[in-house]
């Protein structure tokens, strides 16, 4: 740790000098400001910065240390949040120009928490429009670059928030996770991301994309920072129903653990590079005493088209609240089909607008029974495959993508092939169970996450495996 | 594929008013996302049925919850007339 700038600390580092005096919060968050301002010019990781309210909340944290105040885990930490998170007082845009100018008028629930644990907001982090890409080129703003390669995307939609902690910005961040949005980005630029199980962490305050599969979650460094701001962020919350208190999986030592591999990973689609890395991560589990093993997970390779039925036809619900009256930007008209209209085409970008029209036209009659009725369907029959795969294994272990990062504008133009990055993603997001991308390797400069999925509940017993899987990146 | 005839109807449904070529592009890239998606017709799920699965229990009382800062919310308004919201005539125009 002596060795270390500040800012590439982890969080446990950075808790442990806090309290030993090594040194201050204000100077954590100025060594996280001061990456901020020598590289976001060329990343991008950031909309806005919070420069005197981080320092001022640091000084905060300062003086009650100093005061032999016991403080919770995350005190004095810079966390960088996704733009789709509220924050009172602060603009909230979710990356688009239709909310360009929204300001929050309350926090989201887990920034409450944060609040309790007295984090440290260092600022809003840029993501595809409304949550909607892989890439974070779909901003209506600017674009993010890969920390570890800039002509390469970070992955998205998170990827301002995967960005900044991987270049030193923030010790963690908060993502969203719809379809795989904090575990891929997470993957590409060297981090663990984890989702949680559907119902473990409050929407409130979070710009809805798809909201049968939403889930905010935590980015960082390591597995152990990644449990603690879900430790922290977790819980029932009344102001959202579908919330839930957990009860997470007893824990068992590696070499009790069973783990299975689905044969389908091997199919189609997935580099040999990302294979050969899951079966280094393989052998490693098993040099480590856990029994690992090949399952048949059939459903797998269904979840891409189920979750592209499903999440444009709930955005396309969603995204009807922005008509220009009540919140947003509006442009002016005469009437209100045209308010309407002419509103949501100037505010709109190019993959937004192709997703309200996907779901508008899945959810139409003549096509309901033919798309979104059967993906439902399909969806339960995901639901019953993992149930039914983890009554045999502890976890499931595969790889969080199929490529490692790739370039700026490579599938721009070409949706299917965006699409297809979140190949592996998505049926955890459709089954509703936890899933954390964890950094094993890398190829060349740019790093390789495997995923680990999980029964409901079973975050912590996830980020278990994963600290096990994460040394064999540091190998 | 989606016909020029089902692309201009869904933007009309959607409330969104796109060029020739972004309406041309949207045909295109629709089409080949649901040329993707019809992978799921070799699936088998007709056995399979929907039923909502949560207990009435696990649902919260349907009683408003206040909220605090109501004012707050009512500047996110484009334009508003007190506590009301200004919106142009819903009918028509106004005829005395």
């Amino acid at each position: 740790m002596a060795d270390k700038p500040l800012n590439q600390l982890t969080i446990v580092e950075a808790a442990q000098g806090l309290r030993t005096g090594s040194f201050s919060s204000v100077d954590l968050t100025r060594s996280c400001l001061e990456a901020v301002d020598q590289k976001d010019d060329g990343l991008g990781s950031f909309l806005k910065v919070f420069r005197e309210e981080s320092v001022a909340q640091a000084e905060e944290v300062d003086r009650l240390l100093a005061a032999g105040q016991d403080l919770p885990p995350l005190a004095g930490i810079p966390l960088a949040i996704k733009d789709s998170i509220m924050i009172r007082e602060q603009r909230c845009t979710a990356a688009s120009r239709i909310l360009e100018n929204h300001v929050a008028a309350y926090d989201a629930t887990v920034i409450e928490k944060l609040r309790q644990q007295m984090a440290v907001f260092i600022g809003k982090t840029n993501l595809d429009e409304f949550s909607m890409g892989a890439s974070t080129e779909n901003s209506a703003f600017q674009i993010t670059r890969n920390p570890h390669d800039p002509d390469r995307v970070p992955g998205g939609s998170s990827g301002g928030s995967a960005a900044a902690v991987a270049a030193g910005q923030a010790l963690a961040s908060l993502g969203s996770d719809t379809g795989g949005s904090v575990r891929q980005p997470a993957a590409f630029c060297g981090l663990v991301g984890l989702k949680p199980s559907y119902g473990a962490v409050s929407r409130y305050g979070l710009i809805a994309f798809a909201s049968s599969l939403d889930q905010i979650g935590p980015m960082a460094k390591r597995a152990e920072d990644a449990r603690l701001v879900f430790r922290a962020i977790c819980g029932r919350d009344p102001k959202d129903a579908t919330s839930r208190e957990r009860v997470e999986q007893p824990a068992k030592k590696i070499a009790e653990m069973k783990v299975g591999f689905p044969e389908q990973c091997f199919e189609r689609g997935v580099s040999p590079e990302i294979l050969s890395w899951l079966e280094r991560s393989i052998s490693s589990l098993k040099e480590q005493g856990a029994e690992v093993k090949s399952i048949d997970l059939p459903s797998l390779m269904y979840a891409l088209p189920v979750y592209h039925v499903i999440a444009p036809a709930e955005a396309s619900a969603n995204l009807a609240r922005y008509d220009g009256l009540r919140y947003g930007r509006m442009e002016g008209a005469d009437s209100l089909k045209d308010i309407y209209a002419l509103t949501r085409s100037t505010g709109f970008g190019t993959e937004v607008k192709r997703r309200i029209m996907l779901g508008t036209y899945t959810l139409s009659a003549g096509h309901y029974d033919a798309y979104y009725q059967k993906a439902q369907k399909a969806r339960k029959f995901i639901q019953y495959d993992f149930e039914s795969a983890l009554k045999e294994v502890d976890a499931i272990l595969l790889p969080t993508t199929p490529t490692v990062a790739f370039r700026l504008g490579e599938k721009a133009d070409d949706p299917v092939a965006m699409y297809l990055s979140d190949l592996l993603t998505t049926a955890a997001s459709l089954a509703g169970l936890p899933a954390v991308s964890v950094p094993v390797g890398r190829e060349g400069v740019n790093p390789v996450g495997v995923q680990l999925i999980g029964r409901n509940d079973s975050e912590e017993f996830l980020l278990n495996i994963g600290s096990c899987l994460e040394q064999l990146g540091e190998q | 594929m989606i016909n020029q005839r089902e692309i201009d109807r869904l933007a009309e449904l959607a409330y969104l008013r796109l060029s020739k070529a972004e309406l041309a592009r949207m045909s295109r890239d629709e089409t080949d996302v649901l040329d993707y998606v019809d992978r799921l017709k070799e699936l088998k799920v007709d056995h399979i049925a929907l039923v909502d699965e949560r207990r009435r229990a696990d649902l919260r009382p349907d009683r408003p919850i206040p909220f605090q800062d109501k004012d707050r919310l009512l500047d996110s308004f484009s334009a508003r007339q007190g506590r009301f919201l200004k919106v142009p005539f819903v009918f028509g125009e106004q005829n005395g």
